[in-house]
C-alpha cells in the first residue's frame, strides 16, 4: 500500500455508532461491516484528505505504547475495506 | 424458550432478577441465527441488543453484530419516518386539521429511550371523520400517493387506503384513520374524535407539537392492537412499558369498570415475563386477583360476525381452532408448557363449545378450570 495514497470512504457507507460499538452501514443494500475500536478510529480519520502515512503518524502520536503495530493494523484494515468496496485509495 | 427470552427483553429496566433469567435462558439457546430472525419478526431486535448490552450478556460475536446491524437499519428507517411524521403534522396543521399520532410513531418518540428502539412499519394517524378526505388531499399535496387499497369490508373500514412516499430511499406508508379497529375485538374505542382530542397528550418534535391519545385511551388502543393482530412481542413491550411509565396518568378505575379484560391481560403479560408475584409498579388495587379473566374476548366476535369475515374457509378454521401459543398466553394467561397443553386440549375446545352453543354449564366449569390454571398452588 502506497503511504501517499488517500483513503476515502465510499459515500454509500456511513459510520454508525451505537453505544460503544461502531459499524459501517450501507443503506442501499443493507450491508454492514463491524468495526472494533481501532477500526472505528481509523475510519473516522479517513476524511478524503489525509494520506495513509499521515494517518499512521497521527495514531502513533496518540498511542505511542502500540506504535510498532499501528502501521500494520492500518494497512490490514484499509486493505480489507478496499476489498469490500468500502474504501477507495486514491494515489 | 426463544419467545421467553424475547419476553424478558420487554422489561426496559433490566433488573438484577431479569439479568439472572436472561443469562439462564441465553445459555440454553442453540440456534442464535433463529433467535435473531425471531427478534426481528417480533419488532424486538434493537431492544434485544440494548437489553443484552445492559445485562452484559455473553452472546456470540456474530449475533451481536447482526443485532447491531438491525438496530442501525431501524435507526435509518425511523429517521426517515420521523422526517415524514414532521412533514405530515406540519401539513395538516397548515390545513387546520387536528391530528392524533397513533401507535409506533408516537411510542418511538415518547416511550422508548431512542426512537430506533421501536421499529415502525408505517405511520398511523387519526383525524375526525369529517376531515378525512381533506387530510388525504393535504398529504397528496406533499407527495403522497395512494398505495395499497383497503382490503377490509366497508363496515370494518377504519382508515383510508394506505398512502406512500419515498424518503431517503425508504418507502413511508401512512394510514389515515378515522376510527379504530373493531374486527376481531370485543370492544372498540368508540369515543368521538373530539373526546379523544380533549384528552390528548402533546410532545415537542423539533419545535413542532405533535399529539397522542390520552394515556387511558392509548393503553386500551395498544391492548386492542396487541390481541387482535398476529402477535408481536414488541407490542407486549409497548403495552407493559406504557402502563408502567404512565401509571400515574392512567385512569385505572375507568379501565377496571369498562375494560376489565385489559387489566387481566396486563396481569397475564407481567406473569409471563416472570413478574407474577406482585405488580410492584402498577396499582394492584384495580387488578383482578385471580380467576375472573373474561374469556369473551377470544374468539372475539359472534359466530355470525365471524362467518361474515372475508377470510377463506381454512383461515377461519385456523383462526378459530389454532390461536397461537402467545395469543393463548395473552388471553388465558398461560405461563408454562403443560398449561398450554391443557388449554389446547381441554379448555379451549370447551370454550369454543360454550361460544358456539352458549352452554352456561360449560361456562361455570371453564371458570373453575381457568382458576386452577392460574392458581396451581390453590389445588395443593
Amino acid at each position: 500500500m502506497q503511504p501517499t495514497a488517500i483513503p476515502t470512504l465510499n459515500p454509500n457507507y456511513s459510520l454508525e455508532q451505537v453505544d460503544q460499538e461502531a459499524i459501517l452501514f450501507n443503506a442501499a443494500n443493507d450491508s454492514i461491516f463491524y468495526l472494533n475500536n481501532t477500526g472505528n478510529l481509523i475510519v473516522q480519520l479517513c476524511d478524503g484528505k489525509r494520506s495513509v502515512a499521515a494517518l499512521v503518524e497521527l495514531l502513533k502520536t496518540a498511542y505511542p505504547e502500540t506504535a510498532t503495530n499501528i502501521a500494520t493494523d492500518v494497512e490490514t484494515l484499509l486493505s480489507t475495506l478496499q476489498a469490500e468496496g468500502i474504501v477507495t485509495l486514491k494515489s | 424458550m426463544h419467545q421467553q427470552l424475547l419476553l424478558l427483553c420487554t422489561d426496559f429496566s433490566v433488573s438484577n432478577a431479569t439479568v439472572t433469567q436472561l443469562n439462564t435462558l441465553a445459555a440454553q439457546v442453540k440456534r442464535w441465527d433463529q433467535f435473531v430472525l425471531l427478534a426481528e419478526e417480533h419488532n424486538m431486535a434493537p431492544l434485544v441488543r440494548t437489553v443484552f448490552a445492559q445485562a452484559q450478556l455473553s452472546i456470540p460475536h456474530q449475533v451481536k453484530h447482526q443485532l447491531l446491524g438491525l438496530q442501525v437499519r431501524h435507526r435509518k428507517a425511523n429517521a426517515a419516518k420521523r422526517t415524514a411524521l414532521l412533514e405530515i403534522c406540519r401539513a395538516l396543521e397548515a390545513a387546520h386539521i387536528d391530528v392524533i399520532v397513533l401507535k409506533g410513531a408516537w411510542l418511538a418518540e415518547t416511550l422508548y429511550a431512542a426512537p430506533e428502539l421501536r421499529p415502525m412499519r408505517d405511520i398511523d394517524i387519526l383525524v375526525a371523520e369529517k376531515n378525512v378526505k381533506q387530510a388525504q388531499a393535504a398529504l397528496q399535496n406533499i407527495g403522497y400517493v395512494v398505495g395499497i387499497e383497503n382490503e377490509l369490508e366497508a363496515s370494518e373500514v377504519y382508515h383510508l387506503e394506505t398512502l406512500t412516499k419515498t424518503i431517503a430511499s425508504f418507502t413511508i406508508s401512512v394510514e389515515v384513520h378515522f376510527g379504530f379497529k373493531s374486527r376481531f375485538t370485543a370492544k372498540q374505542l368508540r369515543k368521538p374524535f373530539k373526546d379523544l382530542w380533549a384528552m390528548r397528550q402533546d410532545h415537542q418534535l423539533e419545535s413542532t407539537s405533535i399529539y397522542g391519545l390520552g394515556p387511558t385511551d392509548m393503553l386500551w388502543q395498544l391492548y386492542i392492537h396487541l390481541i387482535s393482530e398476529d402477535l408481536r412481542i414488541g407490542r407486549i413491550a409497548d403495552v407493559l412499558e406504557f402502563a408502567i411509565k404512565q401509571q400515574h396518568a392512567i385512569d385505572w378505575q375507568q379501565l377496571a369498570t369498562h375494560y376489565p379484560e385489559l387489566l387481566a391481560g396486563l396481569r397475564a403479560l407481567l406473569s409471563a415475563r416472570g413478574q407474577s408475584a406482585q405488580l410492584p409498579q402498577l396499582p394492584s388495587a384495580y387488578f383482578p386477583s385471580s380467576a375472573t379473566v373474561p374469556l369473551h374476548d377470544w374468539p372475539p366476535l359472534s359466530l355470525a360476525s365471524f362467518k361474515a369475515t372475508n377470510l377463506s374457509g381454512w383461515q377461519k378454521i385456523r383462526k378459530l381452532l389454532l390461536p397461537s401459543p402467545t395469543t393463548l398466553m395473552v388471553v388465558f394467561g398461560l405461563t408454562s408448557r403443560w398449561q398450554l397443553w391443557l388449554c389446547r386440549s381441554v379448555i379451549y375446545p370447551a370454550h369454543l363449545l360454550k361460544w358456539i352453543f352458549r352452554w352456561a354449564v360449560i361456562d361455570r366449569r371453564l371458570q373453575q378450570w381457568i382458576f386452577a390454571l392460574r392458581n396451581p398452588a390453590a389445588l395443593k
